[in-house]
């Protein structure tokens, strides 16, 4: 017992002597908090990071940082732009608490994934950044001064959690779209950012279609939150606005806004005669929020006006699945359902040729549930 | 000086010998006034009886001499001529020996010798002088509700304390006299129904082996009988309360007490008994169950939080949100040194501002507990010396470590915090696994008194956690605790018959 | 009262456990998927039904030789000096397992959480540990294990956890893959299913007979079955055909992608609850290499043979570097795993049955 003390402390001390190999200490780290990509000439790789300027001084407050200091830098590869960093910053460089992943356009329709991959192998990689591609260039993007009380980086990453709060867009991060990308029966869609001309506002802008992992088209807002709804993937509160009628007198009596509280959706795909035909059954529980053009006191107003709404869905649907069409994005999950359940006609075709002929109809039934503490 | 020759070294004092009484009282004055080497504290008084010339022997600093008039002098002033001296003395310890030595011995316990001239027998009767205070209440295992009664440094006082307790003729006390020199009186206190026979002889074979010429606290005996005196963990509880001692016994444990000492140490014990208090059982037993949680939590938060802490700053600060890396980023900027020198710093502050107020009276102690609580830590953070979330983190450590009711636990845990802090600065969260499974390793080898240390977990037993883990309401503990092996395993019947039927 | 060196049927059951869940958790259904795709898990049941036959077969050699473990089986059915010889084989092969489960453990935590710690550190620290604890008898190990099982709660509840993102069409059509590929996993499976020999070792040392080891064993086999099963699961559903292929250790991997309020990594600690399942893994694995030396010595002091046994484990994980090097160790080391894992009891049972030998009841 005591002859095994001294070998038991001596171990301890030749363990501490030899030193801390991993050690990364928080204070010599510089966090990055968002990163941008984008495709520089030569199909370089242009690499834009924020990171949040120290609060100088007095240890005693220590408030979180406000300003971002936002660094550039261009190389071959991801990586290679990540390391000419090292000689930008005073201190390490890290990304492991990167918050947004931003992607500019260009770069999106020459394909992400490459982009991603240096995310995907790093044992620290930001696997829970938000990802976002920018319309025009994300150094713009990170460069933008808003109005915000804190880093840019915060900015994004609140614009874009709300929005998909809000059911505006279906917020992705790096681990999410990954599984998307490499499988080949179902497509991603990322949200799609715009930077005002002025340069001092960011707006989500709808979302950008994907076709394996390069960008091929993008829905404008009212769109995507259709393919949400479509998708079944509405956030809870999905606030829609439709115009139900054109022959009213002031512009916002035409307008109908509503809530939707609960969707049922039955996604049917089906055979006939070897051609895959798709089905949308959706049944919605909505609540109205504003509708000024008439009263909803009578079960037959109400019917009415659902008819109505189904009517101008069934209309945003179908421009919606011909856009996704168009960009050749399954992202309602068809080519799943094909190759699941009809595996032997899946073996037969070429999915990404033979979906933007899919004809998909959907059939929409809205009940009102509530229409407020007003008739 | 010719004692120390004979023993090698190992002084000997009292001579154990027989040795008869001498024929002349002048040979016995004697021998007994160089047995004591002509002490001053020896004190001869003349008497005379039926004619006899005699001597009373007694050691002026041990006894009490209101007890020496009222149970020898005054009868024999009164006594008539035929009375026999034995009637005479009304002492209750009274006892004859026709040995010198055992005289000799009876005198350093306070006792009154009497030598008669031409008698082959010396009269011996028990006269000391008391000199304890009072029951009081301990001051490290205070409670709240129920008793406050402590023990004293009494040996008589504390087993009369157990006895009125324990009215029960199956309390069992044995007395042994340990350290060949100092004559130590102990004590083991056992249910004899309950404690399991094999237990007690293993706990008598241990202390008679004990070999030490003087038994100071019971820490000496702790640190003889216990099976693994080099592990860091208490293996035997300590208490100063009766009530806590009765528990323990009325679950088949055996204790153990020493002349001159407050602690009962209480055997065999397991990892958590260390966890309970009696507050537990004055308490409604939510309120137990939720506090003794709290103190298990405490336990593996004093030994987890520190390192867990060094880890993260230092190795995976990735771990935790953003928000908060922020803060913890903003108050460690400026800090010179690595987290683990840092803690350590903390930490040995919080052991130095401990030991300091305990060992200064009160007053001062919370003077000290101010000055390196309020100030030294307001003045290291301000001075940037060391961060303000390191301090939270150390102070919340401290307290956690000593919400344990057993203090040397708590002592236990911070020792252990050392090395653990130190694989958590080198090799972060790997380190802390490591070094918690060393410690759990450790604790499933130790046992006390052949009862494995983490039972009733490991080896499992499903009804011992009712009392261990939480506390369940009491009339739901039928049974005693499985790893005393009590002779009988039925603790009660249904306590709450009456509400069976009740409808 | 307990015997100082016998376990509960409780406590087998969790040894058992923690022989057979190890460091093959995490890369089990990466593995598995390479060969078996989207039927996997149906590789997964297979193997345990295969185990639950090797199981029963382990009974009757069980009910044969109630007091005496594999290695006196052995030496009784082959002699004294062939005998050791083959004990020898098993401790040699006890060994190499636990070098390849070093090896294989350094490579994946330093690929996770520590990259530039050396080697020899992390592989010594198992080590230590392990030999801290195979030195004292196996009533203490079982009650370590039973403790660390704690880690497999944590296990689950993180797998759970990410069914909230599962996609169900990831594994349909189920069979489609056909029969040949999942019987071509199931090799694969049985090399993280290893370690259920050493009921073998242990059962003398059970307060139980033979039918209730039978039952523990069947209990221990169905958990691990539907563990494992579960798991391979959850990765099938959560990523996809093609990530899976290019994912490693799928476990750490899916953990990794989830965030929580407080825990932004999940991985780290479940990498370091996965740290526990490897020593629990070495543990047994260098127990029971340890006891064949020891009785090929008849010695009755296994605490030196722990050394060495432990010293000769960390030396072997030392000499295979790299992940490559793993992989082609590990093809190379499966068929013996098979041998002696289920062929070589087998064999004892033909051998006992065709000479007719039973153990001599010996009263005392």
């Amino acid at each position: 017992m005591i002859g095994r003390l001294p070998f038991i402390w001596a171990t301890f001390l030749a363990v501490i002597l030899a030193g801390c190999w991993d050690e990364r200490l928080l204070k010599e780290h510089s966090l990055v908090l968002s990163i941008g990509y984008d495709l520089g000439t030569d199909e370089t790789i242009i690499k834009t990071v924020t990171f949040p300027q120290e609060s100088s001084g007095d240890p005693q407050q220590n408030s979180p940082a406000t300003q971002s200091n936002v660094i550039t830098t261009t190389g071959d590869t991801v990586k290679d732009a990540e390391n000419q960093l090292d000689r930008l910053i005073p201190e390490k460089f890290d990304r492991s608490k990167a918050k947004v992943i931003l992607l500019g356009e260009s770069l999106a329709a020459n394909g992400i994934f490459s982009t991603l991959d240096s995310i995907y192998r790093d044992l620290r990689g930001p696997l829970n950044a938000s990802v976002a591609i920018v319309k025009g260039t994300a150094k713009d993007a990170s460069n933008l001064k808003v109005n915000y009380s804190r880093p840019i980086s915060d900015f994004y990453s609140e614009l874009l959690i709300s929005a998909g709060e809000s059911g505006l867009t279906k917020n992705e991060n790096v681990q999410s779209i990954c599984p998307i990308i490499l499988s080949d029966v179902k497509d991603i869609v990322v949200p799609y950012i715009r930077v005002t001309e002025n340069s001092n506002m960011a707006i989500v802008d709808g979302v950008a279609l994907f076709s394996g992992d390069k960008m091929t088209g993008k829905l404008n807002i009212k769109e995507s939150s259709m393919l949400l709804i479509l998708a079944d993937q509405t956030a809870k509160g999905t606030k829609m606005n439709l115009k139900v009628s054109s022959d009213k007198e002031k512009h916002d009596k035409n307008f109908v806004d509503f809530v939707i509280r609960k969707t049922k959706r039955k996604l049917n795909v089906y055979t006939d005669n070897d051609e895959i035909k798709a089905n949308i059954d959706l049944t919605l529980q909505v609540e109205i929020d504003e509708f000024s053009s008439d009263q909803l006191y009578s079960e037959k107003k109400a019917k009415a006006l659902s008819k109505e709404i189904e009517k101008k869905l069934n209309e945003l649907a179908v421009k919606t699945i011909a856009s996704i069409q168009e960009a050749n994005n399954d992202s309602l999950g068809l080519g799943e359902k094909v190759k699941a359940y009809h595996h032997s006609i899946w073996e037969k075709i070429d999915w990404g040729e033979s979906y933007p002929k899919v004809p998909i109809e959907t059939t929409f039934n809205v009940e009102i549930l509530k229409h407020g503490i007003l008739n | 000086m010719s004692f120390f020759k004979k023993n090698k070294g190992m002084p000997s004092f009292v001579n154990k010998g027989i040795n008869p009484l001498f024929p002349s009282l002048e040979d016995n004055i004697k021998y007994i006034c160089e047995a004591f080497n002509n002490t001053d504290d020896l004190k001869m008084r003349k008497v005379t009886f039926h004619e006899k010339q005699g001597k009373l022997f007694y050691l002026e600093a041990m006894t009490d001499p209101k007890i020496i008039e009222h149970s020898f002098l005054i009868p024999l002033t009164e006594a008539d001529e035929c009375d026999d001296l034995r009637n005479v003395i009304t002492n209750v310890g009274f006892n004859t020996s026709t040995n010198l030595n055992d005289a000799v011995s009876a005198l350093l316990m306070g006792s009154c010798a009497l030598v008669l001239e031409g008698e082959k027998e010396t009269y011996l009767f028990n006269t000391p002088q008391m000199n304890t205070r009072a029951p009081d209440e301990p001051e490290n295992e205070k409670v709240v509700r129920g008793s406050h009664l402590g023990f004293v440094e009494s040996l008589d006082i504390n087993m009369n304390l157990i006895r009125q307790r324990v009215k029960n003729r199956q309390l069992m006390i044995k007395y042994y006299e340990l350290g060949m020199e100092s004559n130590r009186k102990m004590a083991i206190v056992y249910m004899n129904q309950l404690a399991n026979p094999s237990l007690v002889e293993e706990i008598e074979k241990r202390i008679l082996s004990i070999s030490m010429d003087s038994i100071i606290a019971p820490g000496y005996i702790e640190e003889c009988i216990e099976e693994h005196p080099m592990s860091p963990f208490p293996q035997n509880l300590y208490t100063e309360r009766p009530d806590r001692l009765e528990a323990h016994l009325m679950e088949g444990r055996v204790a153990i007490m020493t002349e001159g000492s407050t602690d009962a140490i209480i055997m065999p014990v397991t990892f958590f008994s260390f966890f309970q208090s009696p507050d537990d059982f004055n308490n409604r037993f939510y309120e137990g169950s939720v506090f003794r949680l709290l103190r298990l939590f405490s336990f593996w938060g004093t030994l987890t939080f520190p390192p867990l802490y060094i880890a993260v700053v230092g190795f995976h600060f990735e771990i935790i949100p953003y928000d908060m890396v922020v803060i913890v980023k903003g108050s460690i900027e400026n800090v010179p040194f690595p987290p683990f020198v840092e803690a350590l710093v903390m930490v040995i502050t919080i052991e130095l501002i401990r030991e300091a107020g305990l060992r200064l009276p009160t007053p001062i102690g919370q003077t000290i507990g101010i000055v390196g609580g309020l100030i030294i830590g307001e003045a290291v953070v301000n001075a940037g010396l060391v961060s303000n979330v390191m301090v939270i983190v150390i102070a919340l450590t401290a307290i956690m470590s000593f919400t344990i009711p057993a203090y040397e636990m708590g002592n236990t845990i911070r020792i252990l915090l050392f090395p653990t802090m130190i694989a958590a600065a080198t090799l972060g969260f790997v380190g802390i696994v490591v070094s918690l499974m060393f410690i759990i390793i450790h604790m499933c080898k130790l046992q006390s008194f052949g009862t494995p240390y983490i039972t009733p977990l490991a080896p499992l037993n499903i009804k011992g956690l009712k009392d261990a883990l939480v506390r369940f309401p009491i009339w739901s503990m039928n049974k005693h605790s499985k790893d005393v092996h009590a002779q009988l395993p039925l603790k009660q019947r249904s306590s709450r018959e009456w509400d069976k039927n009740d409808r | 009262m307990i015997g100082n060196k016998e376990i509960t049927q409780f406590q087998l059951l969790f040894v058992l456990i923690h022989c057979q869940i190890g460091v093959g958790i995490i890369t089990l259904p990466n593995e598995i998927f390479l060969k078996a795709k989207g039927d996997s898990w149906m590789s997964v049941l297979l193997a345990g039904i295969i185990i639950q036959i090797t199981i029963f077969i382990f009974g009757a050699l069980m009910k044969r030789f109630p007091s005496s473990n594999l290695y006196g089986i052995i030496q009784f059915l082959f002699g004294k000096g062939f005998g050791k010889m083959i004990v020898i084989l098993y401790s040699i092969y006890f060994m190499i397992l636990g070098g390849f489960f070093l090896a294989k453990f350094a490579v994946i935590l330093r690929a996770w959480m520590m990259p530039t710690t050396p080697k020899w550190l992390l592989v010594g620290l198992i080590v230590m540990i392990a030999v801290y604890i195979v030195k004292e008898n196996l009533q203490i190990m079982a009650r370590f294990l039973f403790i660390s099982s704690i880690t497999l709660i944590g296990f689950i509840g993180f797998s759970i956890y990410s069914l909230k993102e599962a996609n169900f069409t990831y594994i349909l059509p189920i069979g489609n893959t056909g029969v040949v590929p999942i019987m071509k996993g199931i090799p694969t499976t049985l090399f993280s299913y290893q370690g259920f020999e050493f009921l073998l070792l242990i059962y003398p040392f059970v307060q139980s007979d033979q039918k209730g080891l039978v039952k523990v064993a069947t209990i221990t086999n169905i958990i691990v079955t539907l563990f494992y099963t579960f798991i391979v699961m959850i990765s099938l559903l959560f990523f996809s055909p093609n990530e899976l292929k290019i994912v490693p250790e799928p476990m750490l991997y899916l953990v990794k992608a989830f965030t929580f309020k407080i825990i932004e990594r999940p991985d780290l600690l479940f990498t370091s609850m996965w740290i526990v399942l490897v020593a629990t893994t070495i543990i047994i694995v260098l127990y029971a290499s340890s006891l064949g030396l020891s009785f090929v010595m008849n010695s009755n002091k296994r605490s030196i043979y722990v050394f060495i046994v432990a010293g000769i484990s960390f030396f072997l994980a030392m000499s295979v570097y790299g992940v490559y090097e793993i992989d082609s160790v590990s093809r190379i080391f499966n068929p013996f795993i098979i041998l002696f894992a289920i062929g070589f009891p087998i064999l004892l049972l033909l051998i006992a049955i065709i000479f007719n030998k039973k153990e001599v009841e010996n009263s005392g």
